[in-house]
């Protein structure tokens, strides 16, 4: 990795371990700015962090049931951040599973959930509909993330809150 | 595995500069100018790279708008490659170097001879190898400038960046942790600084 991707890289890396932190100390709830409208981010039973400053990066990943919040919080202690994780996001009635990878911030494996459509126009716009709505939600994750973390409450309040989420048993 | 069904991957694109209007008689052109075209079996071509329907990798003409779908452009980015599998150019090899030796009555070959049978075999190989073709969805939000290209592989997404520009001649920024902050910031009018949110994040 580049100095650049690097960069990219630890930024995305932040945004995702904050993802995994609020949807397991807020129970997942985030809001959309402006309209208010409430939805449930959670990890859905995979997840891979790394320690990039380590030569090669320290790696750990987890899948299916037996991973816990504990083992999220051990190894952001010991300086991993999350590089890729499913997560799951219901909003009403949708719900969206896919993988996000923090470098590039790219999407795979999104499952859309659509009625059985013959006519390809119809079928195109029913999943270009729930892929834009998905990036929505998303990229209001991110600004809070970014606003969050750049805000002046973050040192007296968003910093130590974190903190106290990650030693927490 | 893309726009219209399966499972979705992709990574997402800003269209940086601006495209001529009107927008879909601009693209129309640069898609039948850039449009796929097969490789001609008797001939050497490893490679070839073009624009196809996303209706069909087959549909190679853009006679028509079938590609707009207001406010997006959708078709596809097909390479097909040629490529002779490494124990096949091994063995021929193998073969050729045998019977050259037979007919020759040389005990070694000498590093010319070995060139000119490696280039002999792979010339042959090549014009009997059937390309395998690839296919990429691409979706162009012309109000947004957004563009989802559906693959996450990495050469992919290099080709694709290339080839659009190439074609369209505007460039694609992939939006990545720090351009995606710029661009939420341009939407929203706000200025996303994100140099400190990674020290800040760490320790507060």
């Amino acid at each position: 990795m580049d100095n650049e991707q690097q960069k990219q890289g630890s930024l995305g890396r932040d945004f995702l371990t904050y993802l995994c932190y609020k949807s397991d100390d807020n129970g997942g709830q985030f809001e959309l700015p402006g309209s208010g409208e409430q939805f449930v981010l959670f990890l859905d039973r995979k997840i891979a962090l790394e320690d990039d400053q380590e030569v090669p990066p320290n790696t750990v990943t987890y899948s299916g049931d037996d991973f816990t919040e504990k083992d999220l919080k051990q190894a952001i202690r010991s300086r991993k951040k999350v590089r890729e994780a499913r997560f799951r996001i219901d909003k009403g009635e949708n719900t969206w599973v896919f993988t996000l990878k923090a470098d590039r911030f790219e999407i795979s494996g999104l499952k859309i959930d659509m009625p059985a459509v013959q006519d390809l126009d119809e079928k195109f716009y029913g999943r270009i509909y729930s892929i834009e709505t998905l990036q929505s939600l998303l990229d209001a994750c991110y600004e809070q993330f970014i606003e969050s973390v750049n805000g002046k409450n973050w040192k007296t309040t968003g910093y130590p809150r974190f903190q106290k989420w990650l030693q927490s048993k | 595995m893309g726009v219209f069904s399966g499972s979705a991957s992709y990574v997402r694109y800003q269209v940086q500069g601006d495209v001529p209007e009107p927008v879909k008689d601009f693209v129309l052109e640069k898609l039948k100018g850039y449009a796929f075209k097969e490789i001609d079996p008797g001939t050497l071509s490893e490679k070839t790279i073009g624009w196809v329907s996303a209706e069909n990798m087959a549909l190679t003409r853009f006679d028509d708008l079938h590609f707009a779908k207001d406010p997006y452009l959708v078709f596809s980015l097909r390479i097909d490659v040629r490529k002779i599998p490494g124990m096949t150019m091994k063995a021929a090899l193998l073969r050729e170097e045998m019977k050259y030796k037979e007919t020759t009555g040389q005990e070694r070959l000498r590093k010319k001879d070995k060139d000119m049978l490696k280039d002999e075999v792979w010339q042959a190989l090549t014009k009997k190898t059937l390309p395998t073709p690839s296919v990429y969805d691409v979706c162009w939000n012309f109000q947004t400038g957004i563009v989802l290209f559906f693959s996450t592989s990495r050469k992919a997404n290099e080709e694709f960046m290339a080839f659009f520009h190439r074609s369209f001649d505007v460039k694609l920024l992939p939006l990545m942790p720090q351009a995606l902050a710029t661009h939420l910031g341009e939407k929203n009018n706000k200025f996303f600084d994100v140099s400190e949110t990674e020290l800040q994040f760490a320790h507060g």
